[in-house]
């Protein structure tokens, strides 16, 4: 099921970058900007090496700011992306824990999620001491970006179903031109 | 005759205080062509959702084949298609991935799921479109899209809102021979709509809603009863035209 999912997300993509210039520019700058953010990121967190307790504050915090730049950003950045609308999902006779492990593996597909998490490896150089203590920052990493895309992907599925409902329709902030060419349609 | 392919039992479900539907029974047999017809808001669409594992009902049950819709969903699922009235397609697949796309959702192998959808393609007669984003469908294609996916895995019990609302007469046609063809080999249709004239020709079963209720249900000839559908409805729900004295003004243009 994850496999067949992760297909489809990349199929949708392929598809969406295939069709218009706009797209393919817009998924060159978003890509390269990730990488400027994951350089970033990971050289900052293992520059901290050494600093102590501010080192370990620092770090909180960018894992923090993570967390809330994933909780915004996709919205107001990228507007909707309904692509992977669970919704759409719902006519298949698919059981539900195989159904949300597959989902959560095409949401980890693509450029962010990437930069997100090679970003926050610079915590294995600039906080972890010993093989245990890389350990724990692999295990912390992993658990942080599998929290982010979830937070992504609550806030935007709970946003496209009040979208749908007709009574959302007018809601200023979703008024998003792409959304509005299919719900038309 | 066995069980039924559908049969419903004290269905309910109410949105705040509104009533959608209030505990509807139905059976229908195997290899029967059923319509569910009903006014604007009677509750055609909620009954349909509910049935097909979309929306929780507040109370009753939904048995397909014998098997329960809401005490185990995916196992109830796999038997049946879906054609909804608001399509929630993924929009940025060319028609012939989305069928493809379908069909592997079901656990069909890639293989199979390609050359299913090719012949469907060729009979909803998209064969030319095939490669075309469905996001640039018009109504007619989407519906048949949709049919499409929903007859991929060969379901025995198939269910359709509103199928041929915004269809032209050509698409029409098509999906009404595919639905007949698809009857007449046993399996079992469930469609609402609210053209009567459409419903009197093609089903074998009709049931009338309204107000969330089941006024009417049989053969279409009993439900008739020597009149024409489109009349017994009319006896049936009520016209709702108290219009003679309030509209004294309309039609004349003379004032």
């Amino acid at each position: 099921m994850a496999r067949l999912l992760v297909q489809l997300k990349l199929r949708l993509l392929f598809n969406a970058l295939r069709a218009s210039t706009g797209a393919k520019v817009a998924f060159v700058l978003s890509t390269t900007l990730a990488a400027l953010v994951a350089g970033g990121i990971f050289y900052l967190l293992s520059t901290l090496r050494g600093d102590g307790i501010a080192a370990a504050d620092l770090t909180t915090v960018i894992f923090c700011a993570f967390g809330i730049a994933w909780l915004i950003l996709p919205l107001v950045v990228f507007g909707l992306d309904s692509t992977m609308d669970p919704a759409t999902l719902a006519l298949y006779p698919l059981r539900t824990r195989p159904l949300a492990v597959g989902l959560l593996a095409a949401s980890a597909t693509g450029a962010w999620p990437a930069a997100t998490l090679l970003g926050l490896l610079g915590v294995t150089v600039g906080l972890a001491h010993g093989a245990l203590g890389v350990l724990i920052a692999l295990l912390a990493v992993v658990l942080q970006v599998l929290f982010c895309i979830t937070l992504a992907r609550f806030v935007t599925t709970s946003l496209a179903g009040m979208l749908r409902s007709r009574r959302g329709k007018v809601s200023p902030s979703t008024a998003h031109p792409r959304r509005w060419r299919t719900e038309s349609g | 005759m066995g069980e039924p392919a559908i049969a419903v039992r004290g269905l309910r479900k109410s949105f705040g205080p509104k009533e959608a539907v209030a505990g509807i029974d139905l059976d229908i047999a195997a290899g029967s062509l059923a319509g569910l017809v009903g006014p604007n808001g009677a509750g055609k669409t909620t009954s349909l959702s509910m049935m097909t594992g979309l929306l929780r009902p507040d109370g009753g049950r939904v048995l397909i084949n014998g098997l329960d819709m809401w005490a185990d969903p995916p196992a109830a699922k796999a038997v049946i298609g879906v054609v909804p009235a608001e399509a929630r397609l993924f929009e940025r697949l060319s028609g012939e991935e989305l069928l493809e796309y379908a069909g592997r959702l079901r656990g069909m192998p890639a293989s199979e799921a390609r050359s299913r959808a090719a012949q469907l393609l060729g009979v909803l007669d998209l064969a030319e479109d095939a490669k075309r984003l469905v996001a640039d469908y018009s109504t007619g294609m989407r519906k048949k899209a949709m049919l499409g996916c929903a007859l991929i895995h060969n379901p025995s019990v198939l269910f359709l809102d509103e199928p041929l609302e915004g269809v032209d007469p050509v698409s029409a046609d098509v999906i009404r021979r595919l639905l007949t063809r698809f009857v007449g080999s046993g399996s079992t249709v469930l469609f609402s709509s609210h053209v009567m004239e459409l419903v009197e020709q093609v089903c074998d079963h009709v049931s009338i809603i309204d107000k969330g209720r089941i006024v009417a249900t049989g053969t279409t000839d009993e439900v008739r009863n020597g009149k024409t559908l489109q009349q017994a409805f009319i006896d049936l729900v009520g016209s709702r035209a108290n219009d003679e004295e309030v509209l004294s003004w309309l039609g004349s243009s003379s004032s």
